[in-house]
Order: C-alpha cells, then sequence, then structure tokens
C-alpha cells in the first residue's frame, strides 16, 4: 500500500482548491472545504479502494492521512 | 412497437430562494460556498397557495402550447408526485377534469421521488407498446419545500420545487425508449422520509430535535433526510445500474453521447463520475438555477441540455428515496 496514492484519493474528495493543501500529516478537516459530505466521500473510497470499512466514530478520531494509513494498515494486518 | 419521447415541458414557480437568501438566515453558511458543492445558485419554490397539482396543470398547458398537442387525443395520464392534493382521489383526476381533458382517458397517480420519471417512462412504454393506448401524458410535480422545516438548512439548500409534463407516442417523437432496469430496497426507507401524517403515524405531533451541539437535526413532522447513509446507497447502486442498463442494451460506455443523472447535488455527481471513470463532458450538471426538483431534474435536464445536441444514446439514472432506482436508454430518432 502506497501512502502517496491515498494522499492522492483523498485529495480528489476536495474541492479543487484545496486539493494540494491535503499533505501526509496536516488535519485534513482544516481544510476550508471539508464537511460531512467531504467526510462521507472519504470513507466511500477507502471501502472501495483499500477494502476497508471506517465506523464513522473511529473515522473521527483520524484527521491525517497518515493517522488514515495507519489505521487501514492495522486492520489488513488483522 | 416504438415508444417516443414527443415532447417535455417544464413549469417553475416564481418565488425563488437564492444561496444569499439562505446565507441570510445561516450566516455560516456562504452563498459562494453553497454553489461550489452542491452546483445550485437558485431555486423556485411554490407560494402558500399553490400546489402541485396547479403546477402540474401549468406544466401540461405548456406542453400542449409548445408542441401543438390537441387535449381531445390524450389518451391517458400518468401523474408522479409525493405532495398528492388528498390522501383520495387521486389528483390526477383533478387533474384530467381540470386541464378539460376527455372523460375516456385512463389517469393514475404513482408515488415515487428521485427515480419517479425512469419509472414514469417504463409504465407509458409497457402502456404504449402493448398497444392499449396510443399516447401517454407524463406529468411530475414536486413541492418539497413545504415538507422542510424552517431550521433545515442542508434540505432547504438542495431542494427546489418544480413541475414537467412529457409526452409518449407510438408514432413520432425526440428519441426511441430502450430497455429499463429496476431497482428497489425498503431498507433504506427510514433515511429520507416525512414519517408523520401519513395513517401509520397521523395522531403524532414531531419535536424539533438537536444535536449534542445544539444543531437541528429532525423533527418527524417534516423531511428527513440521512444525507450519509444516501451518500453510500447512491455511491454503491447508481454506478451498477448504470452497467446493468449498459447491459440490457447492448452497449458498452464508449457509444454513449450522455449520462443524464438525477439532479442531486454536484459532489455526489461527481463521485459518482469518478467511480464510473466516465468523462466530465459526458455529465450532464444542470442545477445551478432550479436545484433538486426530485422527479423533475431528468426531464428539466433534457429539455435544457438534449433537445440542441446531437446525443445519439443517453443513458438516464434516477435514484433516491425509497430506496428506488432505475435506468434507461434513449435513443435519437
Amino acid at each position: 500500500m502506497d501512502i502517496n496514492k491515498l494522499r492522492e484519493d483523498i485529495a480528489l474528495q476536495f474541492m479543487d482548491e484545496d486539493q494540494a493543501g491535503v499533505k501526509i500529516e496536516n488535519d485534513f478537516r482544516s481544510l476550508e472545504t471539508y464537511d460531512s459530505l467531504t467526510g462521507m466521500a472519504i470513507l466511500t473510497i477507502i471501502q472501495d479502494e483499500y477494502g476497508v470499512e471506517i465506523p464513522v466514530d473511529e473515522y473521527r478520531k483520524l484527521s491525517s492521512v497518515r493517522a488514515l494509513f495507519d489505521y487501514i494498515q492495522s486492520k489488513k494486518n488483522e | 412497437m416504438n415508444t417516443y419521447i414527443s415532447g417535455i415541458s417544464y413549469y417553475l414557480p416564481s418565488d425563488t430562494l437564492s444561496n444569499e437568501d439562505i446565507n441570510k438566515d445561516f450566516p455560516e453558511w456562504e452563498a459562494e460556498k453553497i454553489s461550489n458543492k452542491t452546483g445550485i445558485k437558485n431555486r423556485h419554490i411554490a407560494s402558500k397557495n399553490e400546489f402541485a397539482s396547479d403546477m402540474a396543470i401549468n406544466a401540461a398547458n405548456k406542453l400542449f402550447d409548445e408542441y401543438k398537442i390537441k387535449k381531445e387525443g390524450i389518451e391517458f395520464i400518468i401523474y408522479c408526485t409525493q405532495s398528492p392534493d388528498y390522501f383520495l382521489p387521486s389528483t390526477a383526476c383533478i387533474i384530467q377534469q381540470r386541464l378539460g381533458l376527455p372523460t375516456s382517458i385512463g389517469a393514475f397517480d404513482f408515488n415515487l421521488g428521485c427515480s419517479g420519471y425512469v419509472y414514469g417512462l417504463s409504465l407509458a412504454k409497457g402502456l404504449i407498446s402493448s398497444g392499449m393506448v396510443g399516447n401517454v401524458l407524463l406529468l411530475m410535480a414536486n413541492t418539497y419545500s413545504k415538507y422542510i422545516h424552517p431550521l433545515d438548512k442542508s434540505n432547504k439548500t438542495i431542494f427546489g420545487d418544480a413541475a414537467s409534463a412529457t409526452y409518449i407516442t407510438s408514432t413520432e417523437g425526440f428519441w426511441n425508449l430502450g430497455e429499463f432496469v429496476w431497482g428497489t430496497d425498503g431498507s433504506g426507507a427510514g433515511n429520507l422520509i416525512v414519517k408523520n401524517n401519513g395513517i401509520r403515524y397521523r395522531n403524532e405531533e414531531g419535536v424539533d430535535i438537536y444535536d449534542e451541539e445544539n444543531k437541528f437535526v429532525k423533527n418527524d413532522d417534516y423531511l428527513y433526510m440521512n444525507g450519509g447513509e444516501i451518500f453510500n446507497f447512491t455511491s454503491k447502486a447508481v454506478p451498477k445500474l448504470i452497467s446493468n442498463v449498459l447491459l440490457k442494451n447492448n452497449l458498452t460506455p464508449d457509444k454513449i453521447d450522455i449520462y443524464v443523472l438525477h439532479q442531486a447535488n454536484k459532489y455526489m455527481l461527481e463521485f459518482i463520475r469518478r467511480k464510473m471513470k466516465v468523462e466530465k463532458e459526458k455529465f450532464i450538471y444542470n442545477l445551478e438555477k432550479t436545484g433538486n426538483t426530485v422527479s423533475n431534474t431528468i426531464p428539466i435536464a433534457i429539455k435544457d441540455t438534449c433537445f440542441d445536441a446531437k446525443y445519439e444514446k443517453i443513458i438516464l439514472a434516477g435514484f433516491g428515496v425509497g430506496y428506488s432506482w432505475g435506468g434507461c436508454l434513449l435513443t435519437k430518432v
């Protein structure tokens, strides 16, 4: 699994002006256009592309691409 | 026997609700942000004394004028609404009388939301291709605005009111109706619902429910939409629906000129488009002036974008409340 690919997949769920602002380590929720729809899109894309379903309560605690990456990895290793 | 779409007209109420108007009541939602995310700048809203049936009649009269259709030749009315005038009678009966159509016609209502247009086309095709009638007047009208709670900024932002009229015949038209695919999953019924005031909860009285941050969540007397669940359903069901429509019509994606999906909101349409790996130019976005007008978004989008274009093959897909979904192919005549 490639963390840069995950970053790109997450960034694509943002409006154009915010896509470059999605970094591996920063808090993507602090970006201007993030809202609950963006959150749903991120959860759906992770389920589709990585086969991991993240419960909404768990997702709320994960605020960076790195944190999502680590979560997906840990679930895949279970 | 072929079945054709031989005309489409639509009617929008004159009152409007712009993003600026929404921003006045909800300062935290900036007009530009709303339009970037949803693709919507304006919605039309039925006035206090204007009802879906009135709007459907206006749309039908526009259709008769625009396409020089003789009222006495109409053989059947199918009316799709989730804003019926009464529990009974069927609003289609009232519309027959108010439009001055012959008493020899058939008329009935059916209750579907965003999938309604595709279902209506399929019913019309059934009646016509079996030889039972020569034409059908398919009407759609909704006034969701009357179901929306004053504090519900999400639904206020998304939905607009509208009516449309489509003339479907066996003789000639703009597009031939191809094969249909349908889908239903009632397990999602509670995710998009007006719960009270039907027979089951007729005597319940809704109360405003707020979350821990004191934001309005719902009141069962009004329209409730669980956006997250609807997103989830849509992102799974719609790409599958469209590939099944292609299969049923023996087509591959490269043969399709344009996809006209139910105009739910721009963000969701973009998500579906990316998932299906379809080019941007092949997707219709037609939300700016009217918002999500439920079963009317597809006929409005066809009217606004397809009549003057050279699209040979069009895929239609409607999906939403129920859950209910349906898709079909249109081929230019």
